[in-house]
C-alpha cells in the first residue's frame, strides 16, 4: 500500500505539474524542482515515516520552494517576510483575475506550488492508515488531485489528455489494494492514451507534435488574422528586447476593418480620433529575431528613430526600410492612454461624428450607415429624443443590413442581449469582455480547423474554441455591433520583464488585442482573450481586469481553494492534536522508555518505569512519579499541562540538548526497505514475542498434564 | 494527615469489621497511614525474627493480617507454618488458640458447646478454641468437610451460632490454617471452593535459605515478644480501608478480573468478591509502603496470593497452572 501510495501521489504531482506549465513560464529544470520539493513531504507522510519527521520536512521545504522557484535569497530574511508573502499574495491574484497569460513571476510558481504542497501534505494526512476506510480514501484522493484540477481549471488546456492518463494511474494506484494492479495501472493509462490519440488526433498531448509538423520558425508577424491554425514554429525564442518605462501592449498595426468576415487592416485610411487623455511614451526597441519591417509602439506613434528610411503605412503602422536586423535598435515616441476603470466609466462624453466610422460593420456603401447605427444607438440606450418608433425602426434595419452584409442575424442578437440594459459604453464593454473571458463558455485553444467564410461567426456560434485572433476578433465585432467604435490591433504582449524597464518579448507573445474608443478619453486597450493564452501579459493593462480584481466580482477560484485546504489540514491537525491529547503525557513518558530501554511490557507499572527513567536521570524520574500520583492519587491535579515541553525539559537537564534530541527524535514505525525487507519496531517486536511465548506455553500445557 | 480526614476514613467500614458489638471497649486510636507502615516494619521484623520468611511472604502475611483477612498456609510439614502463625499472635499480644484438625474433629470441638452445669442447674457456654484474636488451624485439610464448614460462619461473620444464640467473635480476629499439599498426603479433604474464597490469601513458606537454616539449627526457634495491641491492630485496620483508590486503578483491576474469566485455562474466573479481596489486600499493601493510594504496584504484589487459589481450572490444566495463568493475566493487562 505504501509503495502504491507514493506513487500514486508522485503522479498527481506530475499531473499538477503539467497543467500549472501552461500558466507559468519557467525552465522545466527549475520547474521540475519546485514540484518535487513540494510534493516531499506528502510522500514521506504517505511512505509511512512519522508525520513530525514530514512536517519538519514540510516547514524546511517552503523556504526551499521560493529558493529554487527563483525567489532572492533576501526575502527569506525575517524583515523581509511582509514583503515576502505580499509578492506571495499577488502571485497569487495573477491567477485570480480575468486576464491572465503565462507568468514567469518566481513568486506566481511559489505560491502555486507551496498550495499544491500544502494540500498534498493534508490528502497525505487525511489518508487513512489501515482499515482503509472508504470513504476517507476518497476524500484524501480527492484533497491530493485539488492541485491538479484547479491547475486545469485555471488553464482549461485543450491537451491535458496525458495528464489525466497520469491522474488515472494515480487514482488506480491509490484505490487499489494488491501489487498486480500497478502494472495493470500502467497499461490501463498507457492504452487510454493511445486510444484518445487514436480516436482524436487533433488533440495532441504534447506540444512537439504541432510545432514539428510546421515548416519554419517565427519570425514574422502576420499582422492580418487568419483565423487559422498558427503559422510559424514558436519555440519561446526571444524577438524584440524592449526598454520602456512602463508595460503595455507592443502595437504593431490596427485592423479597423471588419469585411463580413474577419478584421483587416483599412482599405481607406479612417479619420484619426482626438486622444484627449493620451500620455507620450518613449521606447528603446532592439531587435533580436523578429524579421519585421513594421515597428512595435505601446501607442499611436509620433516618431521612430532608426536607421533607415521611416515612413507610415496603412493601420496606424510605422515601417522601416530596409527592415531593421538582429542587433538593431529603434526609438519609437509614442502616445498612449493609460486610465483607470472608475475614469472609463464614469466617462460621458459624446461620440463625435468621425468616431462613426469605427462602428461600422463592412463596407459603408452597402446600406448600414453611421446614421442608423446613431439612430439605434440611441434607441438602444433610450436617450433618442425621437421617441421609440424612430429607434425600434432603426434598430430592425441594422438587423436586416447585417443579415445582408452576411453578418449573421444571430450574432446582432447576441450582441444586443449581452448589452441590453447597459447604459454606458464602458458597461458595454465589461458585458463583452466578461461575455467571453468567464462562465466557462469558451475554451482557449491554438488548435483550430482551417477557417471557414465566417470564423467569427463560427467561433461565437459553433465552435467556441480559438485563440487571441478569435477572441479580439470577436469582441470587436460585437461592440461593434452595439455601436462601439473598437478595432482589433495586433501585435505583440508585454513579454518577460527581465529588468525593472526592460522587457523580452518572444515569438509566443505575438497576439491581438482590442482596442475601444471613448470620447473623453482615447484609445483603450482591452484584452479578451483568456489567461491560458501563451502570451506574456503584464498585470494591470487591462482597466477591466484591475476593476474585477478589486472588486472580486468573479470569485477567484484559487484563493477559494487555498482557503478551503488551509481549513481541511487545520482541522487534520485538530483532530491529530486532539487525538493525541487524549494520551498525555503517559505516552511521552513511555515512547521516551522505550526508546531508552528498547521495550516494554504492559504489565510494566509506573513505579517500575520510574526505576527504568531513573536510569535516564532524576528529573524524568520525577516526572514519571508525578504521573503516577496525577494517575493514582487522591485529589491529583485533572493533568499536568504541556506535558511534552515538560518532557523536553527534563530529558535536557538530564541527558543534555543532544542526548536528548536523539531520544526525543520520532523514528519511522516501519521501515520498509527497497527489497521489501520490513523490520519491525520494538513494539511490534514485543508483541511478536509474547505471542510466541504464548502459543509455546499453550502447547506445553497438554503434555504437562499427560 | 489532618484531623478531618483521619476521622472521614473511619466512617468507612473495613471489608471484614461487622457492627461492633460491644462498641467502647476501649477508644480506638487514630492511625495515620504513616503510623500503619511503622507498626508494619515493626511485625515484619518480630515476625522474620521469629520465623524464616521470604520477604513477599512477609508483605503478604502483613497485608492479609491489616485487611483484617483469613491465611491459609500451604506447604510440606515442618517448614514453619505453625511458627509463622504463633510468632504473629505473639507479636500482637493477643489471645491465641490452636486447633489441630484430625478426621474425628467436630464443628463443637472448634467452635464450642452448650454444657449442662448441675451446681447452677444451668447451660453454661463453653467457649471452644475460636473465641481468639488469632485461631491457627493446624492440617485443615485433614478435618471433615462438616468441621471445616463449622469455620464458615466464624471466618466470614466474625460470630459463632450455638444452640441459636449468636456470639460475637472478639475483633480483631484472624484464622491461620495450615495445610499440606494434597497431593501425596493420603486421608485429606480437599477445601471446596466456596471454603477456599474465605482466604484473603494463600502462600507458601518454602525451605529457608542455608543461612536462616544455620541460625535455626543453632539458635532454635526464638520466641517473640509483643510489638502491637489488638486495639491498635483494629485501628489500623481501619485506616487501611480508607487508603484511595482511582478509578484508573479500579478499572486496571477489573480488567485483570476480566482477563481470568476469559483465559482459555480457567473455567471458573475471579469473582467479583475476589475483586473486593484483592482491592483490600492491595490497600493493605499501600498502606505498608506507607502510600495513601493504591498503584498497580500494589495489586499485583497481592494478585498471586490472593488470586491463586480462587481460579477453577478446566480439565485440560495442570496442577499448579493457576500460578501461570495468573502470571500470564498480568503481563497482559496493561498497567499504566
Amino acid at each position: 500500500m505504501r509503495l502504491r501510495a507514493v506513487a500514486a501521489v508522485a503522479c498527481l504531482a506530475v499531473a499538477t505539474a503539467g497543467s500549472w506549465t501552461a500558466l507559468i513560464a519557467a525552465p522545466t529544470v527549475r520547474f521540475a524542482g519546485v514540484v518535487a520539493l513540494a510534493v516531499m513531504p506528502a510522500v514521506l507522510v504517505v511512505s509511512g515515516l512519522s508525520r513530525r519527521v514530514a512536517a519538519a520536512v514540510g516547514v524546511l521545504c517552503v523556504p526551499g520552494v521560493l529558493l529554487v522557484a527563483g525567489a532572492p535569497v533576501s526575502s527569506l530574511a525575517l524583515g523581509a517576510w511582509p514583503q515576502s508573502v505580499a509578492r506571495l499574495a499577488s502571485g497569487a491574484a495573477q491567477f485570480a483575475g480575468p486576464v491572465r497569460g503565462s507568468t514567469p513571476s518566481p513568486w506566481a510558481l511559489a505560491v502555486v506550488m507551496l498550495a499544491s504542497g500544502a494540500a498534498w501534505m493534508a490528502g497525505a494526512t487525511l489518508a487513512p492508515r489501515a482499515g482503509d476506510p472508504t470513504g476517507r480514501l476518497l476524500v484524501a484522493f480527492v484533497v491530493l488531485a485539488a492541485p491538479w484540477l484547479v491547475g486545469v481549471g485555471e488553464s482549461r488546456p485543450d491537451h491535458a489528455a496525458w495528464q489525466g492518463a497520469v491522474a488515472l494511474l494515480a487514482g488506480v494506484l491509490w484505490f487499489s489494494s494488491t501489487a498486480i494492479v500497478i502494472p495493470l495501472g500502467v497499461l490501463a493509462a498507457v492504452s487510454s492514451v493511445v486510444i484518445a490519440q487514436s480516436i482524436a488526433p487533433r488533440t495532441r498531448w504534447f506540444g512537439p507534435h504541432e510545432q514539428g509538423a510546421q515548416s519554419s520558425p517565427f519570425t514574422t508577424l502576420e499582422t492580418e488574422p487568419t483565423y487559422g491554425p498558427l503559422t510559424g514554429r514558436r519555440t519561446g525564442a526571444p524577438m524584440l528586447v524592449i526598454t520602456a518605462a512602463k508595460p503595455a501592449f507592443w502595437r504593431m498595426q490596427t485592423l479597423d476593418y471588419f469585411d463580413g468576415s474577419g478584421w483587416t487592416v483599412a482599405p481607406n485610411p479612417l479619420p484619426q480620433l482626438p486622444e484627449p487623455l493620451s500620455r507620450r511614451h518613449e521606447i528603446a526597441v532592439r531587435v533580436v529575431g523578429l524579421h519585421q519591417d513594421l515597428v512595435v509602439a505601446p501607442g499611436r506613434v509620433d516618431r521612430v528613430n532608426g536607421r533607415g528610411s521611416v515612413g507610415r503605412a496603412a493601420g496606424e503602422a510605422w515601417r522601416v526600410e530596409p527592415p531593421p536586423r538582429p542587433g538593431d535598435t529603434y526609438r519609437v515616441v509614442a502616445s498612449a492612454v493609460s486610465v483607470g476603470a472608475a475614469r472609463l466609466a464614469a466617462d460621458r462624453a459624446p461620440l463625435a461624428r468621425r468616431a462613426y466610422a469605427y462602428t461600422q460593420v463592412g463596407p459603408a456603401a452597402t446600406g448600414l450607415t453611421a446614421a442608423q447605427l446613431i439612430d439605434w444607438v440611441a434607441g438602444s440606450l433610450g436617450l433618442s429624443a425621437r421617441g421609440p418608433t424612430r429607434a425600434t425602426r432603426a434598430r430592425t434595419t441594422t438587423t436586416r443590413a447585417q443579415t445582408r452584409l452576411g453578418v449573421d442575424a444571430r450574432i446582432v442578437a447576441l450582441a444586443r442581449r449581452l448589452v441590453a440594459g447597459t447604459r454606458t459604453e464602458w458597461d458595454k464593454v465589461v458585458r463583452v469582455e466578461r461575455y467571453l473571458l468567464y462562465g466557462g463558455r469558451f475554451r482557449y485553444t491554438t488548435h483550430v480547423p482551417a477557417p471557414s467564410p465566417q470564423p467569427l461567426v463560427d467561433f461565437l456560434m459553433r465552435t467556441r474554441a480559438g485563440y487571441c485572433e478569435q477572441f479580439a476578433g470577436a469582441a470587436a465585432l460585437l461592440l461593434r455591433i452595439v455601436g462601439v467604435p473598437a478595432r482589433v490591433v495586433a501585435g505583440f504582449a508585454t513579454g518577460t520583464q527581465t529588468r525593472a524597464d526592460q522587457y523580452v518579448v518572444r515569438d509566443v507573445d505575438a497576439h491581438d488585442w482590442i482596442e475601444v474608443y471613448f470620447p473623453g478619453v482615447g484609445w483603450v486597450t482591452f484584452n479578451p482573450t483568456p489567461a491560458a493564452s501563451p502570451a506574456t501579459i503584464a498585470a494591470g493593462l487591462d482597466p477591466l481586469r484591475l476593476r474585477t480584481a478589486s472588486a472580486g466580482t468573479e470569485a477567484p477560484a484559487l484563493p477559494a481553494v487555498l482557503c478551503a485546504l488551509a481549513v481541511a489540514s487545520g482541522l487534520a491537525l485538530l483532530r491529530r492534536r486532539r487525538h493525541r491529547s487524549s494520551h498525555g503525557p503517559l505516552e511521552q513518558l513511555e515512547r521516551v522508555a522505550r526508546r531508552s530501554t528498547g521495550r516494554l511490557e504492559p504489565a510494566t507499572t509506573l513505579a517500575e518505569l520510574e526505576e527504568v527513567m531513573a536510569r535516564i536521570g532524576p528529573r524524568v524520574a520525577a516526572l514519571v512519579a508525578e504521573a503516577e500520583r496525577e494517575r493514582f492519587a487522591p485529589g491529583a491535579a485533572a493533568g499536568s499541562r504541556h506535558p511534552r515541553i515538560r518532557m523536553a525539559r527534563a530529558l535536557v537537564s538530564d541527558l543534555g540538548p543532544l542526548r536528548a534530541l536523539l531520544v526525543c527524535a520520532p523514528v519511522p514505525r516501519r521501515i520498509r526497505l527497497w527489497s521489501g525487507v520490513v523490520s519491525p519496531t520494538p513494539e511490534e517486536r514485543d508483541d511478536e514475542q509474547r505471542q510466541q511465548e504464548h502459543d509455546r506455553r499453550q502447547r506445553q500445557k497438554p503434555r504437562q498434564l499427560s | 494527615m489532618t484531623d478531618m480526614s483521619a476521622r472521614s476514613r473511619l466512617r468507612r467500614t473495613p471489608l471484614y469489621a461487622v457492627a461492633d458489638p460491644e462498641p467502647a471497649r476501649e477508644p480506638t486510636p487514630l492511625l495515620s497511614i504513616e503510623d500503619v507502615a511503622a507498626l508494619g516494619v515493626r511485625l515484619g521484623a518480630n515476625l522474620r525474627q521469629g520465623v524464616h520468611l521470604p520477604a513477599g511472604v512477609c508483605d503478604v502475611v502483613l497485608a492479609t493480617l491489616l485487611a483484617g483477612g483469613h491465611l491459609l498456609v500451604e506447604d510440606h510439614p515442618g517448614v514453619g507454618k505453625t511458627q509463622l502463625a504463633r510468632t504473629l499472635a505473639g507479636s500482637l499480644e493477643t489471645e491465641f488458640s490452636r486447633v489441630q484438625a484430625t478426621v474425628d474433629l467436630l464443628p463443637s470441638d472448634i467452635v464450642g458447646a452448650n454444657i449442662w452445669r448441675p451446681e447452677t442447674r444451668s447451660f453454661e457456654f463453653q467457649a471452644g478454641p475460636v473465641f481468639a484474636h488469632v485461631v491457627l488451624v493446624d492440617e485443615l485439610n485433614r478435618a471433615t468437610p462438616k468441621t471445616q464448614s463449622g469455620l464458615l460462619e466464624a471466618m466470614q461473620e466474625h460470630q459463632v451460632t450455638v444452640d441459636g444464640e449468636s456470639l460475637p467473635l472478639p475483633l480483631p480476629f484472624m484464622v491461620i490454617a495450615t495445610q499440606n499439599p494434597s497431593s501425596g498426603y493420603d486421608g485429606t479433604y480437599s477445601l471446596p471452593a466456596a471454603q477456599l474464597d474465605r482466604f484473603l490469601a494463600r502462600v507458601s513458606i518454602g525451605y529457608p535459605a542455608p543461612e536462616q537454616e544455620l541460625a535455626l539449627l543453632s539458635a532454635g526457634p526464638l520466641t517473640v515478644s509483643p510489638v502491637t495491641s489488638p486495639a491498635e491492630l483494629l485501628a489500623a485496620q481501619q485506616a487501611v480501608s480508607g487508603v484511595h483508590t482511582s478509578e484508573a486503578l479500579l478499572r486496571y483491576l477489573i480488567e485483570l478480573l476480566v482477563a481470568t474469566r476469559g483465559h482459555p485455562l480457567v473455567e471458573v474466573g475471579a469473582s467479583p468478591r475476589a475483586g473486593l479481596m484483592l482491592l483490600a489486600a492491595a490497600r493493605a499493601h499501600a498502606a505498608l509502603g506507607g502510600r495513601d493510594f493504591v498503584v498497580p504496584d500494589d495489586v499485583q504484589a497481592m494478585v498471586h496470593p490472593v488470586l491463586r487459589h480462587r481460579l477453577q481450572l478446566g480439565a485440560s490444566a495442570a496442577g499448579d497452572a493457576a500460578g501461570e495463568v495468573v502470571e500470564e493475566v498480568v503481563a497482559q493487562v496493561p498497567a499504566r
